[in-house]
């Protein structure tokens, strides 16, 4: 190695530049939110707004009914993290807590559906839901992402991990199975719990292409699917894309850096599905 | 056999007859349903003119193709004469959707329709339970029974639902117009109603199973508590991947091999026509290839990402602040990373052009460029997964003993020697893993094409999820889009096998 004083600068100035290059397109994405319509068309372009623009704000959310889009995202969201964070906990804890007929082969099952890529699925499960009648429905829209296999490993694995005496003693003490899933395990997998919780979240937050294709009318539309048809229809005016585009990532930004524990425990179970 | 497995067994049975009923009445509803959802919807605001029919509620005939278009709901057919089956007519070429024709439905009939079903299953599945007391195969075979006469009660049921608004329909055509060709009737829930009916059947199977091995093991309650129990706990999660994962594997695979229009009633087998179509499309290989091009950024990225961890690998202070920052990319909405970077990638006004035509280079049309596009993309990848793949390579050097590093120094190893020699082999199962969930990973890229461009210019950006998106909700056809999703979940199962196959040879946090 060099010298350890050189590595130190070097270091630095690695981290530097990669902090930079991560940050740069979202703060260029903010100035350029606050700029006027035809400030952006100027050669050079400029880096800062001459005086920001925070009517583009108002305007470019007002321009489509993005209000209705959020509520649609929050529900959407809301609505997978619950159903994860509830199958995941009950299904992850029998199996790792109890031996009962079928256990394995009925693993197996689960694990193999890991295997299966959900993109692959999507024209089965859209004309499943289709025939279901829930085509533009707040329910076919939900429907798909309430139970993930990856989140019922991730608290296997954990719950696993804790150890037993807790939930005997409260057997002990005649707690029932359920008592004893309710008060003692789930207590103690609150940190697994809030890992799958904030996955579900960013997973429901992001995703487009099944909003897209289930869901047509406007009043069902989330907020990813909203922006990228503001895109389409503002195609020439970028500060109000941009604004559009701060909008969509606030949320999400702000469940990430509350729950950023959760976040790296999650990577560190594999992270990326 | 005790009175309390006794009334199991007729809950059990109870329940899923009704559990037929409620297909088959969903069933006749989702004829409705399907005369409502955006399909129909799309085609009959797509539509040049309404065809008047006898049945038709009064008002809607009059209406012209425009005010079609504008109304959506009333489209949903309540009028006078009642509820509606609406149907989109197609031209003679099957090309065109030219009009739209409706019969009512009488509820009275569709109840009768439903009860006869219901009191048949309902009957075959208590009788044979019931009538036939003794051994468990003979029980077994009653349930087995049992299942096929719901099953058939209920898809005789639909069909003939089907048959009599098809039948009802071709007069009304034929009173039409002489350009109609033909008029067909979406029939999605002939299909679902099949592919529900197989579920209830499993899980009626599963739960005369139940009652069965219950029964078996009723000298063991602890066991039988226990397992009842978990089986409890499991079954939310296990209802969801049958309906939603394992079913449609199956279904998936189902539709590659028949046609699927839409429009038509029936859907033949026809084998791997749809497969071999696909070999013959050269837009198909190419996407195929765009995948695989798309795929190299993974190995790009992971090169800089080791380099970057190997200059990070040290105390440094707010190191913890840029493995924030570095995730922002994986948390942020795509929608907005891929709008960001349009704007960051535009021809004449563009930062990253800006800067080129600063330092006296010509600019280039990023996205606009064939030979241009598809790098852009990969380039944004890359920078979306740069830091994820630099924290990985991080946590994997500081899990190398520094003490080895150290006897290879006193051994008067340079630091290339030390890379290739000690640290290469040893970072190697995180580099599989990143590689392969990579370019798993890669593979399901959606948003960037389809908000950048849309898989342009000329198909350079054309991956296989757009190609299945388009193939499937643009131009309608769902089974080539199957088939080409059966080939695209055969490429990733090997990649996943492979990946589990190296990563159960390693050390399990690898």
């Amino acid at each position: 190695m060099p010298d350890p004083r050189v590595r130190r600068v070097a270091g630095y100035a690695a981290a530097l530049l990669l902090a930079l290059a991560m940050v740069a397109p979202f703060l260029w994405m903010l100035s350029t939110s606050l700029m006027d319509e035809f400030e952006v068309y100027r050669v050079p372009p400029p880096l800062l707004p001459a005086a920001p623009r925070f009517a583009n704000f108002t305007e470019a959310l007002t321009a489509l009914p993005f209000a209705i889009y959020f509520r649609n995202s929050l529900i959407l969201a809301a609505a997978t993290v619950a159903g994860q964070v509830i199958t995941a906990a009950m299904a992850g804890y029998a199996f790792a807590r109890h031996r009962f007929a079928a256990r394995t082969p009925l693993f197996a099952v689960y694990l193999g559906t890991l295997m299966i890529p959900g993109i692959a699925l999507l024209v089965p499960r859209f004309l499943i839901v289709d025939a279901m009648g829930l085509v533009d429905t707040m329910a076919g829209l939900v429907s798909v992402e309430l139970v993930a296999a990856w989140s019922i490993f991730l608290m296997r694995q954990y719950f696993l991990s804790l150890p037993r005496d807790m939930e005997d003693a409260a057997r002990l003490d005649g707690a029932s199975e359920w008592q004893v899933f309710t008060r003692v395990a789930l207590p103690l997998a609150r940190p697994a719990l809030a890992t799958v919780a904030l996955f579900a979240f960013i997973d429901a937050w992001k995703a487009l292409l099944w909003p897209l294709i289930v869901s047509r009318s406007p009043d069902l539309r989330v907020v990813e699917a909203g922006v990228a048809s503001f895109h389409g229809m503002y195609y020439a005016n970028w500060p109000w894309q941009m604004a559009a585009a701060v909008a969509a990532l606030v949320p999400v930004l702000l469940v990430f850096l509350v729950a950023q524990k959760a976040f790296l425990r999650g990577l560190a179970f594999g992270g990326f599905k | 056999m005790t009175p309390a497995h006794r009334r199991a067994l007729v809950l059990v049975a109870a329940l899923w007859a009704a559990a037929t009923v409620g297909v088959a009445w969903r069933t006749l509803r989702g004829i409705d349903r399907a005369a409502r959802s955006h399909e129909a919807l799309a085609l009959a605001r797509g539509a040049r003119g309404v065809v008047p029919s006898p049945a038709w509620p009064a008002g809607l005939a009059a209406r012209d193709a425009a005010a079609v278009r504008v109304e959506e709901r009333p489209l949903v057919v309540r009028g006078a004469a009642g509820e509606m089956v609406t149907a989109p007519v197609k031209d003679a070429q099957d090309w065109d959707v030219i009009g739209a024709v409706g019969v009512p439905v009488r509820w009275r009939e569709r109840a009768a329709r439903v009860a006869a079903p219901a009191v048949l299953a309902l009957a075959a599945v208590l009788g044979l339970l019931l009538f036939t007391g003794g051994r468990a195969p003979r029980r077994g075979a009653a349930a087995v029974a049992g299942a096929g006469g719901c099953f058939a009660a209920a898809a005789v049921a639909s069909g003939a639902q089907l048959r009599t608004a098809s039948g009802a329909l071709a007069p009304a055509l034929a009173a039409g117009s002489a350009a109609l060709d033909r008029v067909a009737l979406r029939p999605p829930s002939v299909a679902f109603a099949q592919f529900a009916l197989v579920l209830v059947a499993a899980a009626g199977a599963l739960a005369l199973g139940a009652v069965w091995w219950h029964h078996a093991n009723a000298a063991r309650p602890a066991r039988v508590r226990e397992t009842l129990g978990a089986w409890g706990f499991i079954a939310p999660s296990l209802a969801h991947l049958l309906v939603f994962t394992i079913g449609p594997v199956g279904f998936l695979l189902w539709i590659s091999v028949h046609d699927w229009d839409l429009l038509a009633s029936d859907r033949p087998f026809v084998g791997l026509a749809h497969f071999r179509e696909l070999a013959a499309d050269p837009l198909f290989w190419r996407a195929l290839r765009n995948g695989l091009v798309y795929a190299l950024y993974v190995p790009a990225t992971m090169v800089a990402a080791l380099a970057a961890a190997l200059v990070l690998d040290q105390p440094l202070r707010g190191i913890k602040v840029l493995r924030v920052v570095v995730f922002l990319p994986y948390v942020a909405s795509t929608v907005a990373i891929a709008l960001v970077w349009q704007w960051l990638l535009h021809r004449d006004f563009g930062l990253l052009n800006a800067a080129l035509v600063a330092v006296h280079l010509p600019r280039v049309d990023w996205l606009g460029n064939p030979a241009t596009a598809l790098p852009a993309l990969m380039l944004v990848s890359a920078w979306g997964q740069l830091g994820y793949m630099m924290v990985v390579y991080l946590a994997g050097l500081q899990a190398i003993p520094g003490s080895l590093l150290e006897a290879a120094r006193l051994d008067g190893a340079d630091a290339w020697q030390r890379f290739r020699l000690i640290l290469w082999p040893m970072l190697r199962p995180v580099s599989t893993y990143l590689l392969l969930t990579g370019i798993i990973w890669s593979f399901h890229g959606f948003t960037l094409v389809y908000i950048m461009t849309e898989g342009g210019p000329s198909h350079a950006t054309d991956v296989l999820v757009y190609r299945i998106y388009q193939t499937a909700w643009e131009f309608r056809r769902f089974d080539v889009a199957a088939a080409m999703s059966v080939v695209l979940c055969l490429l990733l199962l090997a990649l996943t096998a492979l990946q589990w196959r190296v990563v159960k040879g390693e050390p399990a946090d690898a």
